[in-house]
C-alpha cells in the first residue's frame, strides 16, 4: 500500500512549487502507472491516461482541503480519467468481448488474465485491480473508492467468480 | 459448478483454513479453489518489475506550456532600487524644471476642483501622520534587509512629495503636479500600511 505523502509537500504544490510537484510524481507515479495499465490494458492510452491525471492533479490540487486521504483524492482523479479512456476504446472499437472461455491450449497465462481482467465490468475491474494486483484490503479499498464495504466484497466476488470460469478452470 | 462452501469462501464467509479442509474432500470446489490461488498468485505478480516510463519530462512541459511567462529581475535588488531612484529623481526634476509652463489647455484645475484635492491630500497626510508614528517601532522589529527596503522606499516617496511640493508652490493648480502628489502620497500609505501588517 503506498504511503500517505507528508501535508507540507501538498501544501507546497498547491502554491505551485513545481519541485514539490515532481517529488508528488514520484511519488505516486508506479501506483498510478500500475493501476491505469490493468485497466486500460493498452500502453500507449496507458501513457496519455498518466499524464492527464497529473495535470489534472496540478490544476485541481489547490481544491484538496485535507478532510481525507490525499491517496483518495488521487484516485478519484485517477479512476474519472480512466473511465474517459476506456469510453474512447470502446468508440474506436477495442473494448473486450470475452463470453466463452479463454482457450488454454499453448497460450500464456499471465496474457489470458490479462485479457480475461479487461473484460470484467469497469467497476468490478477497478475492485479487483486493487484487491488482487494492488494487495489492498478490502477496507481500504473502500475508503479509495468512497464506496461501502459490502459493495467492494460483491463485486470482488463477481470478479473472481468470472475470471474462474473464463479461465476455464470450472 | 461449485457447492455453496466455495462461494461462502469467495464470499469471506468462509474462513481460508476451512476451505482448505472441505477441498480436501470435494472434488469440485478443489478445481475452483486451485484456479482462485493462482489467479490471485498470478495477479499479484502481474506489477512486480513492472517497467515505468519516465513521463514527468512530458508532464511539466505540458505545465509549463500552459503557464504564463513572468519575468524576474535576476539581479541583486539594490539595482532595481537605483533604477526606481533614478526614475523618481527624473521626474522631479521635470517637474521642477522653471522653464516648464502650465499649459492653460485643461491642465489648470479650477478653484473649487482645487479645493477639493487639496482636502482630499490632507486627509491622506493625516492617515499617513498617524502611521508614521507606528513605523519606527515596526523597523525595529522587521529583520533586514528588508526593513532597509521599506527605508529606502519610504525615503524615496517623501523626496517624491517634497519636489511635487516645491513645484506646486509656484504652480499650485497644476493638475499634473498634483497628480504625481496625490499619487506619491497613496503610494506612502499603502507602504506603511503593508509595514505594519501583523505578518509583513
Amino acid at each position: 500500500m503506498i504511503p500517505e505523502p507528508g501535508k507540507e509537500l501538498i501544501q507546497n504544490c498547491q502554491k505551485r512549487d513545481m519541485e514539490s510537484f515532481r517529488m508528488l510524481y514520484r511519488h505516486y507515479e508506479k501506483f498510478v502507472f500500475g493501476f491505469c495499465l490493468r485497466m486500460l490494458n493498452n500502453q500507449q492510452d496507458t501513457e496519455d491516461a498518466v499524464q492527464t491525471v497529473f495535470l489534472n492533479l496540478y490544476h485541481g490540487i489547490v481544491n484538496f482541503k485535507f478532510n481525507s486521504r490525499f491517496t483518495t483524492y488521487l484516485m478519484s482523479i485517477t479512476r474519472n480519467v480512466c473511465f474517459d479512456m476506456l469510453r474512447q476504446q470502446k468508440r474506436r472499437g477495442e473494448a473486450p468481448d470475452l463470453t466463452e472461455p479463454v482457450s488454454r491450449e499453448g497460450t500464456d497465462y499471465d496474457h489470458d488474465l490479462l485479457q480475461a481482467i479487461s473484460n470484467l465490468p469497469s467497476r468490478t475491474r477497478e475492485c479487483f485491480i486493487l484487491f488482487a494486483v494492488e494487495q489492498y484490503p478490502q477496507a481500504e479499498i473502500a475508503e479509495l473508492l468512497q464506496i461501502k464495504i459490502g459493495t467492494v466484497k460483491a463485486l470482488i466476488f463477481q470478479a473472481r467468480q468470472k475470471l474462474i470460469y473464463w479461465l476455464n478452470e470450472a | 459448478m461449485t457447492c455453496k462452501k466455495f462461494r461462502d469462501y469467495l464470499k469471506g464467509q468462509l474462513a481460508p483454513d476451512a476451505m482448505r479442509v472441505h477441498v480436501e474432500n470435494c472434488d469440485i470446489c478443489r478445481k475452483a479453489y486451485r484456479a482462485d490461488q493462482k489467479i490471485l498468485l498470478a495477479s499479484g505478480a502481474l506489477n512486480q518489475g513492472l517497467e515505468i516510463p519516465d513521463l514527468w519530462p512530458s508532464v511539466q512541459k505540458s505545465l509549463r506550456n500552459e503557464q504564463p511567462v513572468i519575468l524576474k529581475f535576476k539581479g541583486p535588488k539594490w539595482l532595481l532600487w537605483a533604477a526606481a531612484a533614478a526614475i523618481l529623481i527624473l521626474t522631479s526634476i521635470w517637474l521642477v524644471n522653471p522653464s516648464r509652463k502650465a499649459t492653460p489647455s485643461g491642465k489648470i484645475l479650477s478653484r473649487h476642483a482645487l479645493e477639493q484635492v487639496i482636502e482630499a491630500e490632507e486627509k491622506y497626510q493625516k492617515a499617513i501622520q498617524t502611521l508614521e508614528e507606528l513605523a519606527p517601532d515596526q523597523l525595529e522589529k522587521t529583520p533586514e534587509p528588508l526593513a532597509q527596503l521599506y527605508r529606502n522606499k519610504l525615503s524615496l516617496i517623501d523626496r517624491q512629495i517634497e519636489n511635487c511640493k516645491t513645484a506646486l508652490a509656484g504652480n499650485p493648480a497644476n493638475s499634473h503636479i498634483r497628480n504625481y502628489l496625490m499619487a506619491a502620497l497613496q503610494d506612502k500609505q499603502k507602504t506603511l500600511e503593508e509595514l505594519l501588517k501583523p505578518n509583513g
